[in-house]
Order: C-alpha cells, then structure tokens, then sequence
C-alpha cells in the first residue's frame, strides 16, 4: 500500500493563485489541511483501490457530504497520449484502465473536485480556511479543484518495474530477464508460454510467488551487472526516473543499491519477498 | 484476441544503443559505414539487423502498393487513411514505441514498398534521400553527415534519446500516419465531413501537428483527456471554416490558445465537463486567441 499526503504547508515550485480556496502543495488557503490518499495495488496488475481522505478542511468535507464536490483520480500514461478520470462519490474507489492503451507504467492524480456550479459564503472559523477568505464570497464552477494530491508514478515495487511477455522460442519452464530501456526503464522478462500464462493471472500459489522471488533476483542481478560500474552503455541509472523511485524505495527498506559494497541480489529479493517455509500441515 | 507483446519490434535496449553509437561522434567512421549502408536496401537492413535483430512473431501488414518518396515524406491524408485501415489492430502500447516501427520501416524496405534512401531525404521539398546522402558524404562535413543520420534514425522509428516522447507521432513517417488518423477517428465519431473538418487542422502543417502533439505527450497532457482534445479542435475547426485566414492556424496563435486551455486546467479539471458544457469555454478561447492575433498583427501593422 502507497500513502500520498498532500500538505497545504509543503513548498512547492507550482503555487497558482485561484479564486478560490484550494487544499494543495504550497497553497495556504487551508492552513491546517492534509489530502492523503491510499493506494493498494489490484492483483491484476490493471486496477488500484484508492481511498481519499481529507483532514482539517472542514468545508471540504461539507461540500463532499452534501453532494457538491466528488473524487477524482486521474489516470495517464502521456507517451501513448492517455489522460483517463475516474469519478466517484465514495472516498473509496477501485479504477481500473486497459494496459493496451498504455505506453508506461501509469500516473495518477488524486483530485476532489465541484460537481456543480454554486456561490459560497466563507468562514474561517467554521470552514477551516485561512483568515485571508473569510467573509468572502466565492463562485465556484463544476470541475473547480479543490483539492490536488500530487501526480503519482507508483512503481517503487519492483513488480511494477517487470514486463512479463511471452517467448515461445524458450524451452519449457525457462525465462530470461533483459534490460528495457526505450520508455522509462523496466525489466523484460521472456518467459515460455506455459509459464507466462502461469504467472499472468495470480491465484495465491506459493510456487507462483517462488517464481516472482526468482524473476526478482534475476532483475536484481542485472541491475547489478548494467549499473554496478561507474560506466554504463546504458548510462547512469539516476537517469531513469522509475530506477530512481526504486532506489528510493530500497533505502525506505534499509536495503543496499545495486552499486552499494555488499548488494547481494538475492538477499535484497528475499528480504522484499522472503519464503513462506510454512508447512501444509502447520 | 491476439496479445500486443507478441508484435515484432527491434529489441529494445539494442536499438536504443545502436542510437546512442550512431550519435557519438559527429561525422565519424561509424556514421559514414551507416551513411553508405543507407544507398542499398538490403545493406541497410542488414546493418540494423545485425545490430538490433527484431523478437517477436506477429507482422503489421505492409502497406499494400509501392510509396514514391514526396508520398513516403509526406503523405497525403488518403494514404494515411489507407495505412491506418490496414493497422486498425495496433493498440497505442506498442504504437508508442520506436522499436516497433523501425520494425515496421525496416520490413517495408525489405520488400520494396519504399527505398532506404527516403529515411534521408530533406524535410522540405528539398533534396531526393540518395541525393542528400551522396552529398554529405562527398562534402564530408561533419555536421552535414550527423544531420542525415539523425533524419533517418528520425524517419526509420523515431529518436527518442534527443527528441523523447513526441518522436513516433511526429518523425516517423509511419508512426506519424497511424497516430494522426487515429486521432481523426476518435474525434470524427465516423462522420466523413467532420473527419475532413479535423483533417484540416491537424494537417495544417508539420510543425502545427508537432505543437498539438507535444500537448498530448507532455506529463501535465493538456490535450490527453479525449473530451478537452475533441472539442478544442473542433473549436479550432470551425473557426478556420468561417474564416480560412484565421491566425488559429498559426503556431504561435496555438502555443497561446494551449496556454490559455492550461491556465484553466490549471484550476479547473476540464475532463469531468460534458460535451455540452466544455464547447463553451473552448469555443471563448479560440475567439479571444482569433481576435487577440489579428488586434496583434494590426498594431504590428500601424507601427511599421
């Protein structure tokens, strides 16, 4: 599970002045609001439950009681021009998109925004907002942003980094793991037919999860081999923004880089993923 | 339902070196081998083969007739149509990638549907590819030799490492027709009048449809959401088909106009309006932007 929380007290390099109050990064007008947002990751690779969750912005949480505002997530994928939203009354919404229309892994942008058009008397007192709008009278229009998360890339999981495709010219039960750099990196991975439909579709079986540990190990390897060197045909990794969220993610864990003394890939594989040596019968 | 990654492409991580190689050393050995290799099909192919072979087992249909060069560089919006009908199966996960349609290029080299030769050729009606190439190479200037290879890295798939995400839909002349009628597809809803009303803005010029397509590759995609692309382009549309001099069909007029839809985004998600509703803000900017370029361009006048 991913958690995004959007501080209005953050700094930020796109503060926008609106003619409303907006709960955003670098935007004061809800001095003690925080938008966070919770993704968890379908089992089907194409779908995200999230859940949105406003705290000290009590006209936002009017506005959404009474029907005023919805939430929104925003899913794109700008390389093969794809910009979806996803709309919902409910704090807690699965979206969903179809991976043929995407070039990269997705972005989401988390938003609550007006379902209609309406005037609005403020209050800082009652609505949480800072003393700058109080007593003010603002119009709002259908599709105003009241509240911007950030745009998200979730690939910190080096699931997300793992393209599974299938290569009939393999011998049965085999893979390979190949760099691929074109659109952002991500890990090839050929697996024989069998073993690709195998994998595709998830179904709680350990040897499944066996297999993944072993393809993660292998893409560790790699990454150890391509970037483990100060030079590298496929440049420096910092330049790979879903290498650099990854790295990101492994120092979250205390876990070595590939180009740290000491990276044993498949240490940090099992220390991501370890064995479940639970017996059937325990 | 045939899956998308059994589509041939050019291994990825080998093209995308072989790029890198090539741009290395402007005007060096390697880039005059390639050069040389460019004046003879089967050299050419061999020599991206050999370098980046292709994985995959499912072939786009080649374009079903011959193409001359000016129809290969530019073509007219019959021939794309026509290649677009003939790739109706492509998904735009693989449509993205340059892999795939120097795969694509390269396949049609092979049997004859177009020359090596026409990846070099000028991006105005210039210099024949062959002419282009026995220059450079005869002159030897350095700078000359790297921009025949950037053309026809451009034109064979796209060149990602310099040009990044728009590369496909605008240098490749292959990728450019299939992402350009798609988009004529999408917004026509099937309507042949309203496909030629689209027609006449997004091929306006070159350079027009690279500034639309840099709004609909960009992180923030202006133009991404399908509705706000639509309706501003119709909006664009029919403000050229009341008045064909209108400064929308400008670049700069459009840099403006995209700037103005952003500043609204920007506070306002555009995406969750209907139709109905997002017609009436698109329609204000393009008459402001209309009105604003022509009050511009007659100050300009005065002064002078």
């Amino acid at each position: 599970m991913a958690e995004i929380v959007t501080l209005a007290r953050s700094s930020s390099n796109a503060i926008r002045s609106h003619s409303f109050p907006t709960l955003e990064s670098g935007n004061v007008s809800f001095p003690d609001g925080r938008y966070v947002v919770n993704f968890v990751s379908g089992e089907d690779r194409c779908s995200f439950a999230v859940t949105h969750r406003v705290v000290g912005a009590p006209l936002l949480q009017r506005l959404l009681s009474d029907g005023k505002a919805a939430y929104i997530c925003v899913v794109s994928s700008p390389l093969s021009s794809y910009r979806q939203t996803h709309q919902s009354d409910s704090a807690s919404h699965v979206i969903r998109w179809d991976d043929r229309d995407l070039g990269e892994s997705p972005l989401f942008t988390p938003m609550i925004v007006c379902k209609q058009a309406f005037s609005l008397n403020l209050d800082s007192a009652r609505d949480g907002v800072h003393p700058i709008w109080n007593k003010r009278t603002v119009e709002l229009d259908k599709g105003n942003r009241l509240a911007v998360s950030e745009v998200i890339q979730l690939q910190g999981s080096i699931f997300h980094l793992l393209s599974l495709r299938p290569a009939p010219e393999l011998p049965e039960g085999s893979f390979r793991v190949e760099p691929e750099v074109e659109n952002g990196f991500r890990f090839r991975v050929s697996l024989c037919p069998k073993l690709h439909s195998y994998l595709r579709f998830p179904d709680g079986d350990r040897l499944r999860d066996q297999v993944m540990i072993h393809i993660v190990s292998a893409s560790l390897s790699l990454l150890r081999h391509e970037f483990g060197a100060p030079t590298s045909p496929l440049g420096s990794w910092e330049e790979h923004r879903s290498l650099r969220a990854f790295a990101d993610f492994l120092r979250s864990k205390d876990l070595p880089l590939w180009d740290d003394d000491g990276f044993s890939p498949e240490l940090v594989a099992t220390s991501l993923h370890p064995h479940q040596c639970t017996r059937q019968s325990e | 339902m045939m899956p998308d990654f059994e589509w041939k492409q050019l291994q990825d991580t080998r093209c995308s070196q072989m790029r890198r190689q090539l741009l290395r050393t402007k005007g060096g050995p390697l880039q005059r081998e390639f050069l040389e290799s460019v004046s003879t099909n089967n050299r050419f192919v061999d020599w991206i083969r050999d370098r980046a072979p292709s994985e995959g087992s499912r072939q786009l249909p080649l374009c079903p007739h011959p193409l001359t060069e000016d129809e290969f560089k530019h073509p007219p919006s019959s021939t794309e149509d026509e290649l677009y009908q003939t790739w109706s199966a492509l998904e735009p996960r693989i449509a993205c990638r340059s892999s795939f349609w120097a795969n694509v290029t390269l396949a049609h080299i092979e049997h004859g549907v177009i020359q090596a030769g026409y990846l070099a050729s000028d991006h105005g009606g210039g210099s024949s590819g062959q002419v282009r190439i026995d220059s450079a190479l005869r002159e030897g200037s350095e700078k000359a030799i790297d921009a025949c290879v950037r053309t026809v890295l451009r034109r064979l798939g796209g060149l990602p490492e310099v040009r990044g995400n728009r590369t496909v839909y605008s240098d490749c002349s292959f990728g450019r027709a299939w992402w350009r009628e798609r988009l004529v597809g999408q917004m026509s809803g099937g309507s042949p009048e309203r496909a030629q009303l689209v027609r006449s803005v997004v091929r306006i010029s070159s350079t027009y449809w690279e500034h639309l397509v840099d709004l609909l590759v960009s992180r923030n995609s202006v133009l991404g959401s399908e509705n706000i692309r639509n309706t501003l382009i119709l909006s664009i549309a029919d403000m050229i088909r009341r008045f064909p001099r209108s400064p929308v069909s400008g670049t700069s007029t459009l840099r403006n106009l995209c700037r103005m839809v952003a500043r609204l985004q920007a506070s306002r998600e555009l995406s969750v309006l209907d139709r109905v509703e997002l017609k009436v803000p698109m329609d204000r900017i393009v008459e402001v932007s209309h009105i604003r370029a022509i009050a511009y361009k007659h100050s300009d006048s005065v002064e002078v």
